[in-house]
């Protein structure tokens, strides 16, 4: 009994319980995946191969595929231009309201946070028009979307790049870097893109992950994109879809993957002395 | 020895520096107010003020981090006003950690002289010389999160001296430090200014870190320079008595002046002050001895406490508490009734009531 109720030292959960938690979650995560790739290795006739894999890239396929194709290229496009995009606008402009009109930030802050409030549905009926503009100038072809999407990755772009801002003290390091001699463009390139290093990539891939699983805008602007590739396909071949869902999920675990190991870097400053 | 020829290499002949009525404008709040302030080449001048007194804008003005709305600010004669920080010829080291934290940290030395496009052998060289300077010859290749706060000021400081600036600025370095450090740092910040012979402007609301390392103290207040001497002069002739009451610690009491003379303390003392009648006297702890009373006394002790070399006891004086300093060889209990002797020879005064007190 008193051995029942004694503290337990340092407060941390037992190792058992640490385990059993961990192991629940995983397998939830896990289920869908298995069953997605356990899926894709039934043969048509019974048993298990890789024959819808083989299928995937067997050049007699190619017609058959070529929307999918399509689809793919142009997400792949898509996802650097939205990056470039972000990184042009949005980090510029965030690097000027710290430094120059910092009274600005809740304004900038909420700006950016908005599109999560909007459902992408109506931000499709707002866009539309706009689209009708944008065709007339740049043409239909599938990069414009990165307009779109540029709005999208607002808030996952704005909190990735303002943890950085909020960890250094860029206002002083701008101001160091000045007082040892250097002009306003070498103090972006030597010294703010480099410290803001961190959360850029972040940014970066965090933009690709979000453009590549994107349906609703592209649907609904009558575009091609992997999403909409993918819920074609899977009307007539359910397998093909299922395979490059499963291979895009892993991808967008990848990139995770790559932040988490970015953001766990080296801490910013030491506040010690 | 090796701090030595560092000195050499890095050491030129100090510049002079000028503010010529220099206001700063903040839509209704000024500053700056028509500052004038002199430094000679070499020398090392403390700005200290309580915070909002301008000390900082001024600091920023000469480094060109703010412009000026009127007036001139020169180096060697020269008007600077319009010249752009990166063009100022000045070494900066900020309050909060400023090193570049993606650089390790011969490379933040280094970027100043990478600024001046100095040759990859000369900058190496300069920059090793400038670390050992600041005793951190060994850790040239550690980054800003692996060292301590001391350790990253110090390399602020080996950066800034890097390229030779003709002014070194020091805006609060050291406010951000534990005690210790921040002494020793202090005390090694004056080294190396005297072994450079550099001039520096040094900021700081710690008038102990201002009086231990200036030549001169610059007092500043509501944007001006209320007094401006040696550390000695402004703790033993305050001009004013926000002077005499922000550097060091001060017993303001209740006296009666007449022809040069105030009466505080049961004692006649001499003031250069003019003003007559009813006065506020300002009296250093350590100009006030403690003798075992004779008769009745004047006042009974309060409390009494220990610093080490002496003890600081308050004697209650009709109700009102006057702090004395003495060696801490004596001692007196609370509640013994004990006389007291003003030993200044001259003592600061102002009007009653004082409109300066804070």
């Amino acid at each position: 009994m008193a051995a029942l109720t004694a503290p337990r030292i340092g407060g941390k959960p037992s190792r058992w319980t640490t385990t059993t938690i961990l192991g629940i979650v995983g397998v939830i995560f896990a289920i869908p995946l298995v069953s997605m790739a356990e899926f894709t290795l039934r043969s048509t006739g019974g048993g298990y191969g890789f024959e819808h894999w083989l299928a995937l890239i067997d050049p007699e396929n190619e017609r058959r595929y070529r929307m999918l194709w399509a689809g793919i290229r142009n997400s792949l496009l898509l996802a650097p231009s939205t990056v470039a995009l972000m990184l042009v606008l949005l980090v510029p402009t965030m690097i000027l309201v710290q430094l120059r009109f910092p009274r600005l930030r809740r304004l900038l802050e909420l700006i950016c946070l908005l599109p999560i409030t909007v459902p992408a549905i109506a931000l499709v009926v707002g866009l539309a028009p706009v689209y009708s503009v944008i065709s007339g100038v740049f043409g239909s072809s599938a990069w414009t979307l990165a307009f779109a999407y540029g709005i999208l990755v607002l808030p996952f772009a704005y909190r990735a790049v303002q943890s950085n801002l909020q960890a250094i003290d860029l206002v002083t390091l701008t101001e160091a870097a000045r007082t040892l001699g250097a002009s306003w463009p070498t103090v972006i390139i030597r010294v703010i893109v480099p410290a803001l290093r961190t959360g850029l990539l972040a940014a970066s891939v965090i933009s690709i992950a979000v453009v590549l699983g994107e349906y609703t805008l592209a649907s609904l602007l009558n575009r091609q994109n992997l999403q909409t590739a993918l819920v074609q396909v899977s009307k007539s071949d359910p397998y093909t879809a299922v395979i490059l869902s499963l291979l895009s999920l892993l991808f967008a675990f990848a990139l995770l993957a790559v932040i988490g190991r970015v953001g766990a870097g080296r801490p910013q400053n030491r506040t010690t002395s | 020895m090796t701090s030595m020829s560092a000195a050499s290499a890095l050491a030129r002949p100090g510049t002079a520096v000028e503010f010529a009525s220099v206001v700063k404008q903040y839509g209704e709040h000024r500053a700056l107010d028509e500052l004038e302030l002199n430094i000679e080449p070499g020398e090392f001048v403390a700005l200290l003020g309580p915070s909002g007194c301008g000390k900082t804008t001024a600091l920023r003005a000469l480094a060109g981090l703010e412009t000026v709305s009127s007036g001139t600010v020169s180096v060697d004669g020269n008007d600077i006003s319009r010249i752009p920080v990166n063009r100022r010829d000045m070494g900066m080291v900020f309050q909060s950690y400023s090193l570049f934290p993606h650089m390790t940290v011969t490379d933040n030395v280094e970027f100043g002289l990478r600024m001046r496009r100095i040759q990859v052998t000369e900058r190496r060289r300069l920059a090793a010389e400038s670390l050992e300077l600041v005793g951190l010859g060994a850790l040239g290749g550690r980054f800003a999160h692996q060292l301590s706060g001391g350790q990253q000021q110090r390399v602020a400081l080996a950066r800034a001296l890097v390229t030779r600036p003709g002014v070194l600025l020091l805006d609060e370095p050291l406010s951000a430090l534990d005690a210790k450090v921040r002494v020793q740092l202090r005390d090694e910040i004056r080294r190396i200014q005297q072994e450079l012979g550099i001039t520096t402007l040094f900021v700081t609301h710690d008038q102990d870190e201002a009086l231990a390392v200036a030549d001169r103290v610059a007092v500043m207040r509501a944007g001006r320079i209320e007094q401006i001497g040696t550390p000695e002069q402004l703790y033993s002739q305050p001009a004013t008595t926000f002077v005499a009451d922000f550097v060091g610690q001060s017993n303001q009491l209740e006296g009666i002046a007449s022809e040069g003379v105030v009466q505080v303390l049961g004692q006649r003392l001499p003031t250069r002050d003019p003003a007559e009648g009813h006065v506020l006297c300002f009296l250093r702890p350590e100009d006030i001895t403690v003798r075992p009373a004779n008769g009745s006394g004047l006042g009974t002790v309060a409390s009494s406490s220990f610093h080490g070399s002496f003890r600081r006891t308050t004697v209650l004086v009709e109700g009102r508490a006057v702090v004395t300093q003495h060696p801490a060889s004596q001692s007196y209990g609370v509640g013994t009734d004990v006389d007291l002797v003003v030993s200044a020879t001259e003592v600061t005064v102002s009007a009653f009531p004082a409109p300066n007190a804070r």
